[in-house]
Parts: structure tokens; sequence; C-alpha cells
């Protein structure tokens, strides 16, 4: 072991250097050439920081952000790649891999020649394919070439493979249907019918040179535009392909009415709903603090584990409750409002309505964090304070204005600035329980009038009815990213501004 | 004098128990209808007429304990991993000076603001790249989404166990290596073990992190055999309230007392992690 120590930092940057190796070649795949250097340039700076000396401290750091490179900031980049293309259902393939697939397609050109044919079979069970041509000429292909063997009669023996008698031919016809034997010039042996061989054409072939297809059917140039080859009559040959569309998914975001319409309105919504809900529940959990706020309260303690329940339940779990409480038919809320009110409320129905649900739950999800934020925050301020405003003559609210409140925004504005940020982006709330419903009555979109940015992005990727829309769906992240970075600028700039001892060193 | 001061506080007494009757609301129906017999939404009444543990007892046939399997499997490595490889960059970062320390920190700092679900896009098909190289950690492989749930809590949790470990003098490690101890030796031997209320709250945030994902989970497993708790919960229950209500509470219950009963119990020391910063002022 001891001998082994000095070996032990260059097998360790070995195994960095082999697995970010292997992720840097899936990079370059995915993502370009480029992306793989850059990320294989960070894992060698990895292993040489581990192998030196005096970066000794890096051997701690390196596997987390290995990770953290490959699966945090790898797709913030990707995302923002990705929303620079038309990447979406109908374009999946990249150019190289449509250019193939289009390269498969043969066709039948007229006057083509046709051959009768006979299969074939060895003992070992390899097949073999004669053909014969009209003028009785019998043919065996070598090398992509049709060479003659004989004439007449198909013989009954050729070298050590033996005819297959009619009455099993039909038995094989299955398995030749598929096959496509490749000749000179671009052209392939092809069944066109049972008993029948023709000689047919490739139909696409991309010359790379000229950045064109040939369309061999009808002598048309094809030119890649928008992610497709275009006929010049402009007619789109299917499938697409993923290719650069520059900042028209943002030009689309602002522009196209189908997407900006939409988009505005769930922007709008996303602010209104952070800004309401954080609210909301900060000032209900300040209350709750004030009311909590007394040494002298019996059964302080356990009231507040009560109080923190809601916060202790997996949130998944609790909103798939309430939307069961919330049915607008048989639901429990309803019907107690349906006996004491006489109402039925259309909770998931109407737009108002089902903003009021998710107020309401999420301030159920929500309140006991702020309570106990600003519980801690409250009895952090000195009872002296309170003492010589007493003394001074204040009344109760006069020292909730003047000593509470602004010590406690104080101390907790950039928790309030950070519970903005989580429920600006709170899917599991809007997600499971409204989904975003009801939909937009006059735009057709996957929206809905209580999608937020978040859990629109995840309908565009992941359950768009007219099919996945990635390219969209990462350029209405970059947005969110944009305003998760200014809040977090907003965070630093006050608790800064607050506490002036934030730690790098 | 006591009397005197409770019969003050019986106004304060009743907010508070009104606000508990809002707090217990969801829950008192959702023992309810796990306690009743039939399995609707339809007429449930808070107090069952016929008791009845069959919701219970359905909970293998509705595949409950294969999600709580894979839950358990995603979170429990997920925990473990995180704990391991974030202390290991959260030691270096509050012990050592070197090359590019701040500027690691600013980027960590700056990170840690980014949830993982803004990538999910790019995530998804990163996953769905890899899995064409390294079936295992492709899409709907359970390793796969624990290696996005560990890249995604980095950041974070290095900065708050580097918080901790500061906060533990040096003088004790100093001893240990002037007694021969080397470096790495000093980190497991005498910081972890100082460190444990961190490392638990680093390890139980995860832990319950990831069991109540419900975005990542979704878009990365697709197959039932595959679903976490959250995924197969909600896909079992979407859409199906008029007939899967008795089953669906009884799955919420035994789902969701374990994460409760351990958020209760280290109530003081979870609180403390996840409202760092407003405290200690």
């Amino acid at each position: 072991m001891n001998l082994l120590m000095p070996f032990l930092p260059i097998i360790y940057a070995g195994i960095i250097v082999a697995i970010g190796t292997f992720f840097s070649y899936i990079l370059s795949i995915i993502a370009g050439f480029v992306w793989g250097l850059i990320f294989f340039l960070v894992v060698f700076l990895f292993a040489l920081l581990i192998v030196h000396p005096k970066s000794y401290p890096w051997r701690y750091i390196v596997p987390s952000f290995l990770l953290m490179f490959m699966f945090m900031i790898y797709p913030i980049i990707y995302t923002i790649q990705i929303a620079f293309t038309n990447y979406g259902t109908g374009h999946i393939l990249t150019k190289t891999q449509v250019i193939e697939q289009l390269e498969k397609e043969t066709f039948l050109p007229e006057n083509t020649q046709n051959f009768e044919y006979e299969i074939y079979k060895a003992k070992t069970g390899e097949i073999l394919l004669l053909f014969r041509d009209k003028s009785k000429n019998i043919y065996k292909i070598e090398d992509k070439k049709l060479i003659k063997i004989g004439e007449g009669d198909f013989p009954k023996e050729y070298s050590n493979y033996k005819i297959v008698p009619q009455t099993k031919k039909y038995g094989e016809i299955s398995k030749l249907q598929n096959i496509k034997i490749e000749l000179e010039n671009d052209t392939f042996l092809q069944m066109s019918d049972l008993n029948t061989f023709s000689i047919y054409r490739q139909r696409y072939k991309y010359i790379s040179t000229e950045d064109v297809l040939i369309d061999n059917l009808t002598g048309e140039k094809l030119i890649p535009k928008n992610g497709f080859f275009v006929r010049p009559n402009g007619q789109e040959i299917l499938p697409g392909f993923v290719t650069n569309v520059g900042i028209e998914n943002f030009i689309r975001l602002f522009k196209d009415e189908r997407v900006s319409k939409p988009f505005l309105r769930v922007f709008i919504w996303n602010v209104l709903w952070a800004t309401l809900t954080t609210f909301i529940n900060f000032a209900f959990g300040l209350f709750l603090a004030l009311l909590m706020n007394d040494k002298n309260l019996e059964f302080k303690g356990i009231y507040r584990t009560l109080l923190i329940v809601p916060w202790a339940i997996p949130s998944f779990i609790s909103l798939l409750i309430w939307v069961g409480l919330l049915n607008t038919e048989v639901g429990v809320v309803n019907r107690i409002l349906l006996s004491i009110f006489g109402v039925k409320i259309p909770w998931f129905l109407e737009t108002k309505w089902a903003r009021l649900a998710l107020f309401v739950v999420n301030l159920w999800l929500g309140y006991p964090y702020a309570m106990t934020v600003c519980l801690g925050s409250l009895q952090s301020i000195p009872e002296e304070l309170y003492e010589a405003a007493k003394v001074d003559g204040a009344s109760y609210f006069q020292q909730l204005k003047t000593i509470t409140l602004p010590l406690l925004l104080t101390a907790i504005g950039p928790l309030i600035v950070g519970t903005f940020a989580f429920n600006f982006n709170n899917f599991n709330v809007i997600y499971l329980l409204t989904g975003g419903k009801p939909p937009m009555a006059d735009v057709s979109s996957v929206a809905g009038t209580t999608d937020i940015l978040i859990s629109y992005t995840y309908k565009l990727a992941f359950e768009g009815g007219r099919g996945q829309d990635y390219g969209l769906a990462a350029t209405i992240s970059i947005i969110v990213f944009l305003i998760v970075a200014l809040l977090s600028l907003l965070n630093f700039w006050i608790s800064g501004m607050f506490k002036q001892e934030v730690r790098y060193e | 004098m006591k009397k005197n001061n409770f019969l003050n506080h019986i106004p304060k007494h009743l907010l508070i128990w009104i606000i508990l009757v809002f707090t217990f609301f969801p829950v008192a129906w959702t023992v309810s209808a796990s306690l009743r017999a039939g399995g609707g939404l339809v007429g449930q009444k808070l107090i069952p007429e016929v008791l009845t543990l069959e919701h219970y007892s359905n909970l293998k046939a509705i595949g409950f304990f294969n999600w709580i399997k894979n839950s358990l499997i995603v979170s429990l490595t997920t925990a473990i991993l995180t704990v391991f490889f974030v202390s290991l960059a959260a030691y270096a970062f509050s012990r050592f000076n070197f090359w590019g320390k701040k500027y690691s920190l600013l980027t960590l700092l700056i990170l840690q603001m980014f949830p993982a679900v803004m990538g999910m896009v790019a995530v998804y098909l990163l996953l769905f790249h890899i899995g064409k190289y390294i079936p295992f950690l492709g899409l709907n492989t359970l390793s796969g989404l624990i290696m996005v749930y560990l890249g995604g809590g980095v950041p974070y949790n290095i900065w708050l166990m580097k918080g901790f470990f500061d906060s533990i003098p040096d003088s004790l490690e100093e001893s240990a290596l002037i007694d021969g101890a080397t470096r790495f030796q000093a980190y497991y031997k005498i910081i972890l073990p100082l460190a444990t209320p961190v490392l638990a709250v680093v390890a139980i945030n995860s832990f319950i992190g990831t069991y109540s994902d419900f975005l990542l989970a979704s878009i990365i497993l697709k197959d039932p055999s595959k679903y976490t708790f959250a995924v197969g919960l909600r896909n079992f229950i979407s859409g199906m309230y008029d007939v899967r209500w008795g089953d669906f509470a009884a799955a919420s219950i035994v789902g969701a007392l374990p994460i409760v009963i351990l958020f209760l119990s280290l109530q003081n020391l979870i609180v403390s992690g996840l409202t760092r910063g407003a405290v200690k002022e």
C-alpha cells in the first residue's frame, strides 16, 4: 500500500480523464466537436490539478465539479444551444442522418430492366439468387456487377447451391422483399413483383460541394432551408432536420401571434402569481409568528410542531389530495360550501376560481416556512428595544411599525426574494393542482390561463398536443434563467447591503 | 396569576385553533378516506360509516411498494453520494487556499440560484443521447435520474457545508497533523465526526428533496416499473378521483408518514438548514 502511495494521484487523474474523455466523446456527437473539445480541456485541467502537488486541494473538489459540469452546467449551455435551433417534432435528426436516410430511397425508372429469378440454397442454409433477362441470359451478382453464367433455362444446381423447388419458393419470398442488392452507378436490384426483380435507381444524391440534394426522378435540385430539403416549387421533403435558426424562436415569442399572445399572458400571470402568493404567505406567516412569539403562551411547542405539518408532507402528495378535495362535483370543499352557503364553485373550470385555489393551497403549503422564518427573526430582536419603547409610551402597533417590521424585513429580505424566486418557478403547485387549466378561450395553445413559464415550458417540450417543440421550450427556459439571474443579483444586493460579510475566502 | 394569563390568551388560542383546522382539514379527510369502505369521492363523510383496512391491503396490488422501492433507491443513493462528494469539496474550500478558489466559490454561489428544472429540456435530451452509448445512464433509468440530482445539488450543498466547516477550529486538525496524520486522515477522522449535524442536514435535505421531486422524475422515467412514488401516485390518481380515492389516500398516508416523522423529529436541524441566513443575525 505504501509503495502505491506516490502513484495514487496519477491513478486518480487517470480515472477522471477516462470518464471525462468518454463524456467528451458523447458531447462531441450531441453538441458538436467544439463542445466535446472544451469539455475535454476542462477534464484535462482537472487531471493536471490533481497530479500537481501545489494544487493538492483540487483532489477533494474534482469529483463534485465533474458531476456538476456534466449534469448541471452543461445542460444550461445546451439549453442555450437548443434555443437557437428548430429541434422538435419533425426536426429530430441531424442533417447528416437525414441525408443518409434519404439516400437509401430508390425508385423504379422507366424502361428499367426486369429479371426473372430463382432461389438457390446451400446445405449450410446460405441463399443465392440467379437472374434471367428477357433474352434468357442468366446472371449472378458479384462485386456489384451482373455476371453472365449461362443461357436458357435456370440450372438445377449451381456450384454447391441447389434450386429451391416452385412449391417452396413462395415461402421464401417474404425474406426477399426487403433485399436491396447494390449495383454500380447508384442502382439497385430490388423485387418489383412476386416473380420479378428490377433495376432501381437511387432517388436522392447529396452533393456536398454545393450542399444540394439531387432528385434523380425529377431532376430537381433540392436546397436545404429551415430544416427541410425544399423543392424548387417550395415543397418540403420529410423528415426535417435540426438546424440553426438564429433568433427565430425569440422573434416568435414576441412577433408570432400564436406564440406571443399566450406567452405574454403566461408571463404576466407568472409575475402576478409569484408576487401575490409570496406576499400572502409572508403576511400570514408574520401574523402567526406574532401570535406565537409570546414566551408565556401555553402549548407553544406543540402548536409550532402541528403548524409546520404542511411543510413536512411532500408537496406532491398534499397537492394531489387538494385536487380531490376541490373536485367541483363531488369534492368535500364544494359539498361543505353547498350545505352552508348553497353555492357550488367551479374550482378548476374558471380562471378566477382556479387562481384562488392556487393562492389558498399555496398558502397552506407555504405559511409554515414563512412563519418559521419570521419567528426565528422575531426572537432575535433584542427585548430592550421594546422596553425602551414602552417607557416612551409607544403602543403595540407603534412598536410593530417602528421596531419589529423594519428589523424583521432587514433580516429576512433575502429569504423573501428567495421565496419569490421559488414561487416564480413553483412547477409542482401549478402543474399538479390545476395543470395550467382552464385553457385559454381565444388562442389555440398548450398554455392555460394558470400556467406559469416553467409549466408552459414543460408542456411545450413534453406533452404538446401538436408534438414537441424543444427549441421554443429552451427559449422560454432562457427567459426564466434571465429572470432568476436578475433576482439573484437583487438578492446579492440586498444581503450585501444589510450584511456586508458574505465570505468568499 | 397563571390562570389569569391563560384567560388572557384565550383569543390567541382560538385563532391558532382556527388555523389548525385549516391545516388539518386535508389531513383529516385523507385519513378518513383511507379507512372508509368504498373507493370514490362521492358522499364521503368525515367519520366513515363503515371502517375498513381494505385500502391498505390494496397497496401491493396497485404497485405502491414498487414505487416506494424505486424512490428509496434514488433518494438514499442521492443522499449518500451527495454527502460523500460534497463533504470532500467543502473541506477543501474551508481549509485550503489555492489557485482558483475565489472564482470557484463565486461560480457556485451563482449556480446555486438556478434550480435544475430550468435545464429540463437539455437534461432530457442529454440523457436521451447518453443512453445510446451508456444504457444505464440513459432515459428511463434510475441511475440516470440519480446523476441529474447529484449534479444539481452540488453548488448549494458545498456552500452549506463549507459554512459549518468554517466554524470548526483549525487547532484540532493541526495537532493531529503534528502527530503525523495525513490531511485526508485529518478530514475523515476529525472533521467528519465533528460535522455530523451538517452532514445529517445535507443528507436529509437531499433525501426529502429527491423523494418529493416530480418534474425530473416524470420526464426521465417512462416505464411504469421504474416510476418513483411521485410519478406513480400522480399517474395512478390522475383523472381517477371518483374511483381510486380510497386507495390513493392509503398510499398517500403510508408514503408521507416516514417523511413527516423524519421531518418533525428533526425539525430543528432541518429548519435551521432551510432557513439559513434568517436566524443567525
